[in-house]
């Protein structure tokens, strides 16, 4: 007996390696399944029960680490915040809510960890760990990802960014520099050349938008990876472009619906950006305060900074709607601006011009030519508007 | 049983089973199991197609196909850019089954092997030929090679199910610890849906009479039944089960197997009624109850 024991003794340990796999695989496929379900989920309309479902899922994910690990509690002053981690806006009020909901229920669901160490890296809970330093508490229930050790960084941000996604916590900006330190993380080609990332989408977007060789994103982006695959291996010679589009359906985002309101959020003026990380302004808002320029006010630089502190902060203080904003900002262009210079009416030139077009016309033929030429200048015009958009 | 297979009723089943029969070591009985696990679904009434990977051509040895078919007649024919569905298939003991085809490798897969890193659909090959061009079988069951790069990926791929069969030895039996992290590597790396399962393990040429390795391994009894004497924890049964891999019961060494390849029969027609060939039985049930069930 002892004589076998030591013979097998080997054996058990090369299994040891073999369920690693098994595990690093399993958490793989779980994670997989639940961002397939939670992408179904996203695409419908949310109502109140199917958002407890999106977080009963989340919930799920942490039970399974703990059920192989179990649930430990850690101090708090052992927990690092990942630097690396993709949501950077955490507004003061969502924190303070929190640590109200920790102090009157407790902890209902435990952190997720990375043990490095003697210390842990926050992998998900940062809005708990937060509350729980506001409250002075010295513990928190903990769960372990050990499977994240033999996972490369870039991988390790990448599921951070899907668990961010699935809980609808992050912000606009945090998925635009997400998805733009995805790409150079992983293709090293766009390293420098970040800028040139949602040009070269917009590009891509515009050319399949005139070719009408656009895919039906909204099923693509949930669709398996083989299926992204395949339509990702359709785009022949246009490698560069196929790394942006990957990085995107990888997450399954809708690559139009990046390109139009999630990019553009990288280039509002460092004053817009910081107050999104620190009052949780939401996009569309921050782009309409973004249009109170310099120029477009007609003013210093230093004085269209104060004006557009002044805006954050009426909005932010008085919670106005995206209406209100809008409003708000027309006003003070009004109020600061010069009065806009009058073009010549390039419009009146042109209608002038067809009308004489159409008095010439004699034949159906003609008419049937003039007809595919102005539905030719709608979708030039169309491109146009969202080029604007791009831009603005 | 009935040598006059050609008669038996035809069954219809529900999906089609794709079977990687691998194993990262040599001599473990991967294309034995495959011609008599082939005869034995036969048997029941379904169509079987065996395609073997291997560059050894040892599928001849058991069906008297002739070794090394030209290219055109081998699998090397169904990786051509120009493939259209029109698969070389072989009828084999045409004599007693009209259920069973083989598509042969042999050498002429040597250039598939060197050209699948090239190929944009690589791993993924097999899988798209039989997807776009489904054959007319019940059962597929590939026969790979020892060595899982590539032929083993490609199996992988196109299959729905994996068996590996594994002598009990030290040797084979690290050698099954490493399949099992292939196995997963594959999955994640590949990113296989729906994923390829596996049926089981299956311990093959046991010789639990005379061999006390093969006793110690599989905690076995000179009579080939479990010990109740000996704590069974480390056996690999035991370990295999722990991950929720199923483990068939042992498949025995038996002589028979190689006067019936000298015979280019399988078992079951070389010598009707043989004890050997039952144990066979379990998984051939398995598949069966994975043809039928809805």
């Amino acid at each position: 007996m002892a004589a076998q024991t030591k013979k097998l003794g080997g054996l058990r340990d090369s299994f040891q390696g073999a369920r690693e796999y098994q595990q690093i695989e399993g958490l793989q496929s779980e994670v997989e399944e639940l961002k397939a379900e939670v992408a179904r989920l996203k695409s419908l309309e949310l109502d109140s029960l199917q958002q407890s479902q999106l977080e009963g899922q989340i919930a799920e994910l942490t039970a399974q680490l703990a059920a192989r690990s179990g649930i430990h509690r850690i101090a708090v002053g052992k927990i690092d915040r990942d630097e690396a981690q993709p949501r950077t806006v955490f507004p003061p009020a969502i924190v303070q809510e929190r640590s109200e909901s920790l102090r009157t229920k407790g902890q209902l669901t435990p952190i997720i960890v990375i043990p490095t160490g003697d210390r842990y890296k926050l992998f998900e809970g940062e809005l708990r760990w937060r509350g729980a330093q506001k409250l002075g508490w010295e513990e928190l229930e903990a769960v372990f990802l050990t499977v994240a050790a033999s996972l490369n960084a870039t991988e390790i941000f990448e599921r951070q960014v899907v668990t961010s996604i699935q809980s609808q916590r992050l912000h606009d900006l945090d998925i635009a520099e997400a998805i733009i330190k995805l790409t150079v993380d992983r293709y090293p080609n766009w390293a420098g050349r970040e800028t040139e990332i949602p040009k070269a989408l917009h590009a891509a977007l515009r050319q399949m938008e005139r070719e009408g060789t656009a895919p039906d994103f909204n099923a693509l982006k949930i669709a398996d990876p083989q299926t992204q695959q395949l339509w990702l291996d359709s785009l022949e010679n246009k490698d560069e472009e196929k790394q942006i589009f990957q990085t995107i359906l990888g997450l399954q985002l809708h690559p139009a619906s990046i390109n139009k309101h999630i990019l553009p959020l990288l280039k509002v003026s460092d004053d817009v950006k910081a107050a999104i990380r620190e009052y949780g302004i939401e996009g569309s808002k921050a782009k309409q305060i973004d249009r109170l320029t310099p120029e477009y006010l007609g003013q210093s630089d230093e004085d269209a900074l104060k004006i557009r502190a002044e805006v954050i902060q009426q909005i932010t203080e008085d919670k106005l709607s995206l209406i209100e904003t809008k409003m708000l900002i027309e006003d003070t262009i009004d109020t600061h601006a010069p009065t806009p210079v009058i073009k010549p009416d390039r419009v009146v030139r042109v209608t002038v011009k067809v009308n004489k077009l159409l008095a010439d016309i004699n034949t159906a033929q003609e008419l049937a030519d003039l007809e595919r030429a102005l539905k030719e200048i709608q979708k030039a015009l169309k491109i146009k508007r969202s080029d604007l958009q791009q831009l603005t | 049983m009935t040598l006059q297979q050609k008669s038996s009723q035809s069954k219809v089943a529900k999906r089609q089973i794709r079977i990687c029969i691998a194993s990262n070591a040599g001599g473990s009985g991967k294309t034995t199991a495959a011609v008599h696990l082939a005869y034995a679904i036969a048997h029941k009434g379904f169509k079987v197609t065996i395609i073997e990977l291997d560059i050894s051509s040892s599928l001849s040895t058991f069906t008297g196909l002739s070794m090394n078919p030209e290219p055109q007649d081998s699998i090397a024919a169904v990786f051509e850019p120009d493939f259209a569905g029109n698969y070389p298939l072989k009828p084999v003991w045409v004599e007693k089954t009209d259920k069973i085809t083989a598509i042969q490798g042999g050498e002429a897969i040597e250039r598939v092997i060197r050209e699948i890193p090239l190929n944009p659909r690589g791993h993924y090959l097999l899988k798209d030929r039989l997807e776009d061009y489904p054959l007319a079988a019940d059962v597929i069951l590939f026969d790979t090679p020892a060595t899982l790069e590539p032929m083993g990926v490609v199996a992988l791929a196109a299959s729905t199910h994996v068996l590996s069969p594994i002598k009990p030895e030290n040797k084979d039996a690290e050698g099954f610890a490493g399949f099992i992290r292939w196995y997963f590597r594959q999955l994640s790396e590949l990113r296989l849906r729906p994923k390829p399962e596996i049926l089981g393990f299956v311990p093959n040429r046991v010789d639990w009479a005379e061999t006390a390795m093969h006793r110690n391994f599989l905690g076995l009894n000179k009579q080939g039944k479990l010990r109740t004497d000996i704590d069974l924890s480390d056996t690999l049964p035991v370990l295999i089960e722990e991950m929720g891999i199923h483990c068939f019961p042992a498949i025995r060494q038996s002589n028979y197997y190689l006067n019936a390849s000298l015979e280019r029969l399988p078992l079951q027609l070389y010598r009707p009624g043989c004890d050997a060939i039952k144990d066979f039985d379990p998984i051939t049930a398995k598949i069966v109850e994975l043809l039928t069930e809805a």
